[in-house]
């Protein structure tokens, strides 16, 4: 499993188009710190430093994109049958590909935390990161927080890009189909908490799931989503698992 | 040692039934030919034994150790090239090696015998269709694999790649590679393969020697003289088939029989001009065996 996940890891970093997405990840990053600099008045330099300098609204775009093209780059390449033809079986190679989304997930996200620190020390030294939000969060405290939250909602959805890849041969149509869903999934999530009011049993449904960040700093919102952090998380975990189980299995029977 | 068995093989797509009680073994250090028309099956024997498809009966053995849809553990030591090149245009043919390889020597032996150097570093976005094919045999090849399944190796290849790689898969076999290689390109494969399996329709309708396939096919002596119709008369009165008068065309029945045919020109004071001896070729073979063959 070690050797496929550095072949995959190793796929990831020679594509060009992983570090040109950090050098547009860190121009923004740059582009609106120093706009909140010029604007004190306009951006909050609290707020955005929790943003990650708007670095975690492009991330999930940049998930999205990887997730989708993991699997479909194979059969537009043809290179899938090399994948399959070795002694390593279907769920297995499916796995490592899951593996490595979770790394590179996670290593965009330990970047996006150090690279904000860093502007905010040289920018924004007077942002203090020890106050209080409120919840028994700190700034600091909320941002990991918050983040992880994050991470795990965005899961959610790139477990249904990578369950929809699988009808995709072809990268471009698996990622715009991606991030168009990713557009619809978060309206429909605003139109869901409306529902849920309507038909408490709706409360269940996997875009209610998706409100879980931010309930954690706002608890009032049980209100809307009518579940508590607990179920929220365990929520969304089962998801995650049910789809990313689903593709496992249309993985193991798609033809080559 | 049998390098490969497969055992009624059964492969059906749907109601479509590609492949019919397929058996054969391949011994190992061998170079086996797999040809037959198009559609005939060939590629789908090739995924099967590579677990790229599910079939419906039948085993498949690589080592002694049964493969399958489901499991390829025994695949460990075996290399593919099958329908076209996978390769990742953004990484350059050496990162496309050594994505794959178990040792960077494995990767520079394989580049080296199949001349890649001056372009290797490049990226295989950039390469020509040659140049994608050999990189799709290096991959095949890179670890040294026990058995190897080659489907069209050379397509796009020109002569000088052919030659290399007709060179890399004799050395390769002399070293106990076993090679499982379909091949439009009859007069390649004749001077590779040394067994034949014949397909049509997806039933095996011959396995045999490349000699043996050879010397199903008649042997020729053609022949330019100072006097065809004397030479004509006297063959035929001699008693020799004659397929064609100009040029005199004589089918050769027995190893001997050049000598005893040129002996009596020359007795009958008729001078041999030019002299073709015409050996038996594959593609020649083949289509006799497929047209006879009813399935």
């Amino acid at each position: 499993m070690m050797i496929l996940i550095r072949q995959e890891l190793f796929k990831l970093f020679k594509k060009h188009s992983t570090w040109i997405s950090l050098i547009v990840m860190m121009v923004i990053q740059i582009g609106f710190a120093v706009m909140t600099k010029i604007h004190p008045d306009v951006f909050n330099p609290q707020e955005t430093y929790t943003t990650g300098y708007y670095a975690t609204t492009l991330l999930v775009f940049y998930l999205i994109a990887a997730s989708s093209s993991i699997i479909t780059m194979e059969f537009q390449y043809g290179t899938i049958k090399n994948l399959l033809y070795r002694e390593y079986s279907r769920g297995k190679i499916l796995i490592s590909k899951w593996i490595t989304l979770l790394v590179y997930s996670v290593a965009w996200l330990v970047w996006i935390n150090i690279s904000s620190l860093l502007i905010k020390f040289i920018l924004f030294p007077k942002v203090d990161l020890g106050a209080n939000l409120g919840h028994g969060y700190t700034v600091l405290t909320s941002t990991i927080v918050v983040d992880l939250a994050n991470l795990l909602t965005v899961w959610l959805i790139l477990s249904i890009v990578i369950l929809l890849s699988n009808l995709f041969k072809n990268s471009a149509a698996a990622i715009s189909v991606g991030i168009i869903g990713s557009f619809v999934t978060n309206i429909m999530s605003g139109m869901s908490a409306q529902l849920v009011i309507k038909w408490p049993w709706l409360k269940w449904n996997p875009l209610n799931m998706l409100q879980y960040p931010d309930q954690i700093l706002s608890p009032s919102e049980i209100h809307l989503t009518r579940l508590t952090l607990t179920q929220l998380f365990s929520g969304n975990l089962v998801y995650i698992v049910l789809l990313l189980g689903a593709g496992y299995l249309v993985f193991q029977h798609r033809t080559v | 040692m049998k390098i490969l068995s497969v055992s009624n093989l059964n492969q059906s797509f749907g109601s479509r039934h590609v492949l019919n009680d397929i058996s054969f073994d391949i011994k190992s250090g061998t170079i086996v030919g797999l040809v037959g028309p198009n559609g005939a099956g060939k590629s789908t024997i090739m995924k099967d034994i590579l677990g790229l498809l599910d079939y419906q009966s039948g085993t498949i053995t690589v080592a002694g150790t049964n493969t399958s849809f489901q499991d390829h553990r025994p695949l460990k030591q075996v290399g593919a090239l099958i329908e076209y090149p996978g390769l990742y245009p953004f990484l350059t043919g050496w990162d496309n090696l050594k994505l794959f390889a178990t040792s960077t020597v494995n990767v520079e032996k394989v580049v080296s015998g199949l001349h890649m150097s001056s372009y290797i570093k490049k990226r295989a976005g950039h390469y020509s269709l040659g140049m994608k094919q050999k990189l799709g045999i290096a991959l095949a090849l890179v670890n040294e694999p026990d058995l190897v399944i080659l489907d069209e190796p050379m397509n796009g290849l020109d002569p000088q790649s052919v030659k290399d790689l007709r060179d890399l898969i004799k050395q390769m076999a002399e070293n106990g590679t076993t090679f499982l290689i379909s091949s439009h390109i009859l007069s390649e494969l004749e001077k590779l393969a040394d067994d034949l399996i014949v397909i049509k329709k997806g039933r095996i309708i011959q396995h045999t020697s490349m000699k043996e396939m050879l010397n199903q096919d008649s042997h020729f002596i053609i022949l330019k003289t100072s006097d065809d119709r004397a030479a004509n008369s006297l063959v035929v009165n001699a008693g020799y088939q004659v397929t064609a008068s100009q040029p005199l065309t004589i089918i050769e029945s027995e190893s001997d029989e050049v000598a005893k045919i040129l002996s009596l020109l020359s007795e009958n004071n008729i001078e041999v001009i030019d002299f073709q001896h015409n050996e038996g070729n594959l593609e020649h073979s083949l289509l006799t065996v497929l047209a006879e063959e009813k399935v």
